[in-house]
């Protein structure tokens, strides 16, 4: 049924500026805008509506980057405080970012159990994988949820890389001192070549 | 001003060209004619030839320009040195900043830039070859760059001029017509919504003849329109030639 109830008319191609449909019978997303109760599209695309969930939006031909809520990212801690971090976003979904974006973690959004503050969560230097709360700015980011966390972090003292202890702790094996992180499932493993490349610039 | 009246019309009632007097010239768009930039468009009307590319959105420099909540927009409108009879020096004059400025406040108008904060949207407009009426060329080819480029606008911004010649109203003025005739009145508008974006007024003109005028120009610029859009529809027939080519390939 939800499929028959989902049209994709390859025939009902538009541009920007066309009416779609009216504000009665749709609910618009982020390709679409109204207008005095009529729905227009802002991208060159085909038109898809779902009936089912009285959405519409065009599938555009070409995808640009559009920052959403929920999105999963990468990105690197540029300084903490007792309450908030700052993070630069690099990586949305997988693709890096084409303009520049700072995010901000509050203490709330880093875990679900009791932090006491900022500095046992993430410290300067540390690649977080995280998910987007707020499109707007200021963006806000969180660490709650699956795989969410520190990936990639660096010791206080010595520099170097921290290898896995236990669930939220990291060990350096250079001068053994154990610290605290909120640690991802996929701690360590995400080094890809952006990372790496990222990493050896900054050092 | 006898002379001209003389000169710019034929005894038949035509212009110097061959036109009726609310005949546009010949316009042919292409999208996507230039493979390292975002956006692009080739664009031929009448004489004027017009290349236009778009990159962005993208990162700001110099970064204290940049508006924390959007994106701006930078328009360049260049005459290339052999667009015109004399040789013309390649350094910007005056008339190519006040056109970028038009076209960017034109553009401005029909752009989401709130969606790219700390972001750029950078046009680049060369008129290759100039014969009257490349403002409003370029804000349409401009336009077509920017839907190429896959940027969210409300619709397409399309220029045409009209003027008067002779003591008629006539659309799309050619170069002699623009230099010698009595007037000229370039209008760019979202032809959508109807909000004009672009209004500018040369020489003398009475309170019908610019309500005439208008009215010309809005028609003249429903035609182009659909010229737009069909311009923007092409890529989808460049896509789908490009798989059949490469279905006929594999086979």
């Amino acid at each position: 049924m939800s499929k028959r109830l989902v049209e994709n008319s390859t025939q009902n191609r538009v541009v920007p500026g066309d009416k779609i449909a009216v504000i009665e019978e749709f609910l618009p997303d982020e390709t679409c805008f109204e207008q005095d109760g009529s729905i227009l599209s802002t991208t060159t695309g085909e038109v898809i509506t779902d009936l089912k969930k009285h959405k519409i939006t065009v599938k555009p031909i070409k995808n640009l980057f559009i920052l959403k809520r929920g999105d999963v990212g990468v990105g690197r801690v540029v300084y903490v405080k007792k309450q908030i971090a700052s993070v630069d976003i690099h990586m949305i979904n997988d693709t890096k970012v084409p303009l520049p974006m700072n995010s901000i973690l509050h203490v709330s959004e880093a875990s679900r159990r009791f932090v006491k503050n900022m500095y046992e969560v993430t410290r300067p230097g540390d690649w977080l994988k995280f998910r987007i709360v707020r499109k707007m700015k200021p963006i806000y980011i969180s660490l709650i949820g699956e795989g969410l966390g520190v990936v990639i972090a660096q010791c206080n003292h010595c520099g170097h890389d921290l290898e896995f202890y236990r669930r939220n702790a990291l060990k350096c094996p250079n001068c053994s001192l154990i610290q605290n992180r909120i640690t991802a499932n996929s701690f360590g493993k995400l080094v890809t070549s952006f990372t790496r490349t990222s990493q050896n610039e900054t050092r | 001003m006898t002379q001209d009246k003389i000169s710019l019309l034929l005894d038949d009632g035509r212009r110097l060209d061959g036109r009726e007097l609310h005949e546009i010239r010949p316009i042919t768009m292409k999208s996507s004619v230039l493979d390292r930039a975002d956006g692009s468009c080739y664009l031929t009307w009448g004489n004027n030839k017009i290349i236009c590319a778009v990159y962005g959105p993208r990162e700001l420099h110099p970064k204290h320009l940049a508006k924390p909540d959007r994106a701006i927009v930078r328009v360049e409108y260049r005459l290339a040195t052999f667009s015109v009879n004399e040789r013309k020096s390649p350094a910007p004059r005056r008339r190519e900043y006040e056109l970028s400025k038009l076209i960017k406040e034109s553009l401005d108008s029909v752009l989401f830039l709130e969606k790219f904060p700390n972001g750029t949207i950078d046009v680049y407009i060369t008129v290759l070859d100039a014969d009257g009426g490349t403002r409003c060329a370029a804000l349409t080819a401009a336009s077509i760059a920017l839907a190429d480029a896959g940027i969210p606008m409300k619709g397409f911004i399309t220029g045409c001029a009209v003027g008067k010649v002779a003591d008629k109203m006539v659309v799309d003025l050619s170069d002699v017509e623009d230099k010698d005739g009595q007037g000229d009145m370039p209008v760019a508008m979202n032809y959508n919504t109807g909000e004009i974006t672009l209004l500018q007024c040369d020489g003398e003109f009475t309170t019908d003849e610019v309500k005439e005028g208008l009215s010309l120009a809005i028609r003249a610029i429903g035609e182009v329109y659909k010229m737009q859009k069909e311009a923007v529809l092409a890529k989808y027939t460049q896509i789908e030639e490009s798989i059949d080519d490469l279905g006929e390939e594999e086979e």
